[in-house]
């Protein structure tokens, strides 16, 4: 199933008949180019919407090849940057966070993994440039050596050409792409990308307004297929050898990446497609197009032109030895990391996996680094709770219908699509009740709509300010001063009494039922990958999460990624409706997992700006529970009064009325922090809880659980290898790469945010849409709250199975020897590393000769 | 003598108390600054209440007696409006800017602006009038260019900065002729004065300049067209500075037009030029804003068109009307512009199944309906609530656009096919038309000694009145059809251009280039013969 989105798609018919021919004939000529396309496109990571934000590795495209060298090329390309300046690392060393030992360690990885042989490269020798800001370090030549059209010209002239190319894209996306913004929608909308800026662009006199001489006629003479225009450019527009194409591209590309990153992402989603169909060749064809404009125009001299060709075919840089030195720095702040990580973990004694005592309450939180927190404080409150981490939509991947709706959000990792739908339904009322509730939000929601356009329309808006405008003294009082919350729209027309009778309803909007068979399999996998076939408590506890924020267009990317971007409430009350089954619960009888028939599931949220955890679906517990219950929830709000306090620590604030905050930042309109997400995250830890068992690991940890001794066949290590971890490092690479360079990765200063087209940001102005984290969410204005670390995936299992799991999942391999996150091996209390030429080196935490 | 602190304190704290409280970089002290806000939005309020009670009061220099302050009816809302959005952005600005190194020079800049247009509201004299003018520009500069590494923030202040530059000229020139023809820079000596020539009819054509001058004043201040093109390019700076900017500084202009409404009101070509100017600024406004794709730039365009009305209203001699109006704009936009990160949750909130597809039959019965029940509406407000005071054909125009208002309202209503919607869409409709006769009224009354009365100022011309009329239905009827459009033709050529704003802000970046000789996007004349023959060549190869 097509994963869904909030916007409106085009029809494919519609798009059919207005791409005009590009007969079959053609195809083998643009076969070389078809081949180009691919891996162009194929090199750019997607961006989600606004409203489903979900992290990812910006540098996803790159993957395949090592870190240093995805370095050298991207650089080649564009102005980006993917390590820290010498400065932060001088910093590190002054702060005593890496030490001359860790460097010596580094060096000794590096040279062990045989990625370089530079004798010079000593540790004194980087211990000395980092002190000095890179005195005398050898930089060599220049990293960038392949531009634009238009960024030759600037560089020539002085002018701002790129700047004024790059807005044009961008608007000319911003307004095919618009989700329900403008209040005049572009005529062009259900065309492709591509034949809709040929229209526009026929008649806009900006860029010729601006100087480029005969743009319109140059627009008109292009031909009507993408791949034809972006033929026609390089052959005989701009005459690009055939060697430069692919550098070419990827460097145009690269100029409007953000927009890139968005339909790439709706290419992906629609499926495979010609590539006339595709908007991301389109929006290459529109970028050169441009470039081309301007050369046309006359705006570039002939010397522009010979450094655009010479720069399409010139060689990458070599890695200078500077370049070295700042990696070899980061690895060892990572080392410095894992040196104190290990070292904890390792000395704690192991007793059994699990204790034979019944406990009274296990709770599966997501693997969320916030989740790290608050499952320390329940069980130091309490020994009678176990946790467990688990990835945060359950296994279930569902469509969300919210109620009364058609269509609805996809509530799994961005990774999978949808299995089934779910709807939300008012249960156990009245039916004549729920046409009334059903009524009273349609009609809500329509005067909304009537009253936003007398507020926006261009014939009323005057009369709205002259009478309405006053009221909204209130509203300044009551946002400034927190007087009263904003009303949620998912209680539109239900009445109070009724509010927690909205649940999801296994009947679909169609009717139909989700068959039993497919409920077994799913409750069956559950159990089984969660570990908790036996030993089950009365109360298990299916704890998802969501956060808590006000006049914050990024609140999607601080719910739960795992759930794509939303709250994990409806799949922890699905697994927990679905467990609960009396049928699915024979089901799985029959299939061995017999499951004592007094526990009862129970769905809970966790605020993660608040830490608090709200139970929902509490008028089902049976009353045999009602006392285990009281007791959680007691135990509850302690834990979260005390996750609190050490989380506003973060915040620079201690005390005791320093945990009151949490509540304020979630309310307050002005807040740019409300909380720090995912900042500080640096490893992953798949294990038995009792290896991680009261560590404090500062929320900085996924703690997935796993128990190598339940796993023969290594299935379950596979699985969380290829899809928790995955999605781990997208986080990880995204937090990295926005604090890094927050101008390529990351969206900017979010006090200049402007939200566009409802679906992504500009920062100011225009510009390209921004991907990645604003620079608030990993800084807090004096220090980096997020320390730029690579993953570092602990595993405790035997070597044996894990290079077995990546002998069969090699794209995970590359991940780990490439340089992306560093894979560790806990067997039988020894740690291993798998370093970058594929061998296990041994992990100890004493110290490496330089 | 309370009068006096109560008037004199609020702009003196603010103006010098940004640089005595001096918040540090890193963020201490910036609670004193909301305290210093907050202290001066208490003396605005205290200053509100004694001269709603007491009637106007004056502060006079010790010596020679010349007027400096001079607070009215008028100026006491405009001080409690400028004083309160004060307090809410800087509030705002101390969580939003938290953290990042240049929050104390933007406190500190804000308080400076907010404290000069305070001056400029309270100014008893022209002379301080005119320098508190060139303080608010000054303080609105320094916060356009607050991120000053940012190339289009230099840009869009520059083009500012060349405008306000205009606007000094034209003002001062006014404030010359003033003095040349009445003798006097003290306010209320000048409003005696111009009240005498009004009842007397005595005008000569110093009296036209001047009003002419004091008009493309306001008109620089205020954004209108052709000194528009800045306003939607300023999102380069955080959003607190546009929240003050549109909601305290834009209607600067406004202000002095309702201020020296005697003065203006004297001539009445320069009343029609108003009224013309703001039309033609209220009809580009309010088409720009429609195609627009970011919530900001929506939001300018809407200032823009907001700002035109006013003008228009000013023209038509319904100042209070006016006034009204910029307080609702006030408190709309720096609400809209604050809460402008909520675009996403307020769209959810308005999420429903498909849409049925509109039938024209059915949309034009309502249309019918919808036009019947606003006329019902306007009509019954005034019965409830008497004529308003202002001019006559001024009220008829404005009373128009109310109908119009309310038929697009009712008509959105009566197509949704929701019985609920409907009576809805009619409550509504009814309590819209009576605060505006209601709260209309109130304002006129209570502001009515700070303006010439209806009855001496000048009348609109019927080709005028029939111009805005057929702006306003025009603009409805554009609304109308705006779903209907379809792909090919005219209108959806106009669609691009609308979408570029009728490509003013092309026109302004390059009489800013010109005059920084700093060339962002090269033109033609520039280029060397060579250079122009390659792109001959290169022109030919792409053919």
């Amino acid at each position: 199933m097509v994963r869904s989105s909030a916007g409106q798609r085009p029809e494919a018919a519609e798009r059919g008949a207005e791409v005009v021919g590009l007969a079959k004939a053609d195809t083998g000529r643009y076969a070389a180019l078809d081949a180009l396309l691919t891996e162009v496109t194929d090199s750019i990571a997607p961006l989600w919407p606004l409203a489903d934000f979900v992290a990812v590795n910006p540098l996803l495209g790159m993957t395949r090849r090592h870190f240093l060298e995805a370095r050298q090329q991207l650089r080649h390309l564009r102005d980006v940057e993917t390590l820290m300046p010498w400065e932060y690392f001088h910093e590190l060393l002054d702060r005593g966070e890496v030490s001359r030992e860790d460097i010596g360690a580094a060096l000794h990885e590096c040279r062990q993994a045989g990625l370089h042989d530079r004798a010079t490269l000593t540790a004194d020798r980087i211990l000395w440039w980092a002190r000095t800001g890179g005195a005398g370090a050898d930089r060599g030549s220049a990293d960038r050596r392949c531009w634009t059209v238009a960024e030759l010209i600037d560089q020539e002239t002085g002018t701002d050409w790129s700047h004024a190319i790059r807005h044009e894209v961008s608007r000319h996306c911003a307004a095919h792409f618009d989700l329900g913004q403008a209040a005049w929608p572009s005529p062009w909308r259900g065309l492709p990308l591509y034949t809709a800026w040929c229209r526009i662009a026929r008649v806009d006199r900006r860029l010729e307004k601006l100087g480029v001489r005969r743009f319109c006629n140059f627009v008109a003479r292009l031909p009507e297929s993408p791949r034809a225009a972006i033929h026609l450019l390089l052959t005989e527009s701009l005459q690009v050898p055939l060697d430069g194409w692919r550098n070419l591209l990827l460097c145009e590309l690269g100029t409007v990446s953000g927009w890139g990153s968005y339909l790439r992402r709706r290419s992906q989603e629609a499926g495979p497609s010609s590539a006339d169909e595709d908007d991301l060749v389109g929006l290459l064809a529109i970028r050169l197009a441009y470039d081309a404009g301007l050369v046309a125009g006359g705006q570039a001299s002939a010397r522009v032109v010979v450094a655009l060709r010479a720069g399409s075919v010139a060689d990458i840089a070599p890695i200078s030895d500077a370049t070295w030195a700042r990696y070899v720095l980061q690895v060892a702040s990572e080392i410095a990391y894992r040196r104190r990580l290990l070292g904890r973990l390792v000395a704690r004694p192991t007793g059994p996996a699990r204790s034979a005592v019944r406990k009274k309450v296990q709770m599966v939180f997501c693997i969320d680094t916030r989740s790290e927190i608050i499952r320390r404080h329940l069980e130091t409150i309490s020994e009678a709770i176990e946790t467990f981490g688990f990835a945060g939509f359950f296994g279930l991947p569902f469509e969300w219908v919210p109620f009364g709706e058609t269509a609805g959000s996809a509530q799994c990792p961005a990774l999978l699509q949808p299995a089934f739908r779910v709807a939300e339904e008012l249960r156990d009322v009245h039916p004549a009740a729920r046409m009334r509730a059903l009524q009273r939000r349609r009609g809500r929601r329509l005067f909304r709509r009537v009253w936003k356009s007398f507020q926006t329309s261009a014939a009323s808006c005057f009369s709205f300010v002259e009478t309405m405008g006053p009221t909204f003294l209130l509203n300044l009082l009551a946002d400034s001063l927190r007087l009263w919350g904003r009303r949620d729209p998912r209680f539109d027309g239900v009445a109070r009494q009724h509010r927690h009778r909205l649940k999801p309803a296994w009947a679909t909007t169609d009717g139909e039922q989700l068959e039993l068979g497919t409920r077994i399999d799913l409750a069956d996998r559950l159990l089984r990958q969660v570990g908790l076939t036996s030993g089950l408590a009365p109360v298990v506890v299916f704890c998802g999460h969501e956060s808590e924020t006000v006049n914050n267009p990024y609140r999607a990317g601080l719910n739960c990624g795992a759930c794509g971007g939303h709250s994990g409430e409806a799949n922890a009350r699905l697994a927990a409706a679905l467990l609960n089954d009396p049928a699915v619960r024979d089901g799985l009888r029959q299939r061995g997992l017999d499951l004592p028939s007094d526990t009862w599931f129970l769905p809970a949220v966790h605020n993660t700006t608040t830490d608090e955890i709200r139970f929902t679906d509490l008028d089902l517990l049976p009353t045999s529970h009602v006392g285990v219950f009281g007791e959680l929830r007691d135990w509850a709000r302690r834990a979260g009064e005390r996750a609190r306090a050490e989380r506003a620590g973060r915040h620079g604030r201690h005390g005791p009325s320093s945990a009151r905050l949490a509540f304020r930042r979630g309310r307050d309109w002005s807040e740019v922090r409300p909380e720090w997400g995912l900042a500080g995250n640096a490893a992953f830890i798949a294990a038995p809880r009792s290896r991680t068992y009261g560590l404090a690991l500062d929320g900085r940890a996924f703690l997935h659980s796993y128990d190598y001794r339940d796993d023969g066949d290594g299935r379950t290590l596979e699985l969380i290898l290829t899809a928790p971890v995955v999605v781990a490092s997208w986080i990880n690479l995204q937090y990295y790469a926005s604090t890094v360079d927050n101008a390529a990765f990351g969206s900017g200063n979010k006090v200049l945010h402007n939200v566009v087209g409802l679906l992504g940001v500009w920062e100011g102005n225009g510009g390209d849409l921004r991907i990645g984290l604003p620079w608030q969410s990993v800084h807090d204005g004096q220090v980096y709250q997020h320390p730029p670390l690579r993953l570092q995936v602990l595993v405790e299992a035997p070597r044996s199975l894990v290079s077995a799991v990546l002998g069969r999942q090699p794209a995970i391999r590359q991940l780990a020897c490439g340089g992306w996150l560093t894979l560790l091996a806990l067997e039988h209390d020894q740690v291993y590393r798998l370093a970058d030429d594929g061998r296990w080196a041994e992990e100890l935490p004493c110290r490496h000769a330089a | 003598m309370v009068l006096t602190l109560v008037i004199v304190a609020p702009p003196a704290l603010l103006l010098a108390g940004g640089w005595l409280l001096a918040p540090r970089p890193d963020g201490r002290g910036r609670a004193r600054v909301v305290g210093l806000m907050g202290a001066a939005f208490g003396l605005a309020s205290a200053g509100f209440g004694l001269v709603a009670v007491s009637g106007p009061g004056l502060v006079r220099l010790p010596l020679g007696g010349m007027p400096l302050l001079y607070a009215d009816n008028l100026a006491a809302v405009m001080m409690l409006l400028v004083g309160f959005i004060g307090v809410i952005v800087t509030r705002f600005a101390i969580r939003y800017l938290d953290g990042d190194p240049t929050q104390g020079r933007f406190l500190r800049w804000t308080t400076f602006t907010v404290g000069a247009v305070l001056l400029l509201i309270l100014a008893g004299n022209l002379v301080v009038l005119t320098v508190a003018w060139m303080l608010t520009n000054l303080g609105l500069h320094r916060l356009l260019m607050h991120y000053h590494d940012r190339p289009e923030a230099v840009w869009a202040a520059r083009q500012k900065l060349v405008i306000s530059r205009i606007g000094n000229v034209f003002l001062v020139l006014a404030v010359a002729v003033t003095y040349l023809e009445f003798g006097t820079l003290a306010i209320d000596e000048l409003v005696a004065r111009a009240g005498e020539r009004m009842a007397t009819g005595a005008w000569t054509g110093l009296t036209h300049l001047l009003a002419a001058l004091y008009v493309l004043t306001a008109m620089t201040q205020s954004a209108q067209v052709p000194w528009h093109s800045w306003l939607p390019d300023t999102m380069e700076t955080p959003t607190p500075v546009s929240a003050l900017m549109h909601a305290g500084i834009i209607n600067a202009g406004g202000f002095l037009v309702i201020r020296l409404a005697w003065l203006i009101g004297l001539s009445s070509p320069a009343m029609q030029a108003l009224a013309l100017g703001g039309a033609v600024t209220a009809w580009l406004g309010a088409v720009v804003m429609l195609p627009q794709t970011s919530i900001k730039r929506a939001l300018a365009y809407s200032t823009v068109a907001q700002m035109g009305f006013m003008m228009i209203q000013c023209g038509l001699g319904a100042f209070s009307a006016a006034l009204l109006h910029v307080v609702g704009h006030s408190l709309y936009k720096a609400h809209a512009f604050l809460n402008s990160g909520s675009v996403l949750e307020t769209a959810a909130g308005r999420r429903l199944g498909p849409k049925p597809e509109p039938r024209f039959s059915a949309d034009l019965l309502a249309l019918a309906g919808a036009a019947l029940a606003a006329l019902g509406c306007w009509a019954a407000a005034t019965w409830l609530c008497g004529p308003a005071d202002h001019a006559s054909s001024g009220a008829w125009v404005l009373g128009l656009v109310l109908v119009l208002a309310l038929t697009h309202l009712l008509w959105q209503a009566f197509r949704s096919a929701n019985g609920a919607v409907a009576a809805a869409g009619l409550v509504a409709a009814a309590a819209v038309s009576l605060a505006y006769h209601a709260v209309g009224q109130h304002l006129d009354r209570f502001i009515s000694e700070s303006l010439p009365p209806a009855r001496l100022t000048p009348v609109v011309g019927p080709f005028l009145a029939s111009g805005l009329f057929a702006g306003f239905l025009g603009l409805l009827v554009v609304q109308l059809m705006l779903p209907h459009w379809g792909r090919g033709g005219v209108l959806a050529s106009l669609y691009v251009h609308v979408a570029n704003g009728f490509y003013a802000d092309v026109v302004a970046r390059r009489i800013v280039e010109r005059l920084w000789s700093q060339p962002q996007t090269a033109p033609i004349a520039l280029l060397s013969q060579r250079d122009q023959e390659h792109g001959e060549i290169e022109c030919r190869a792409a053919a």
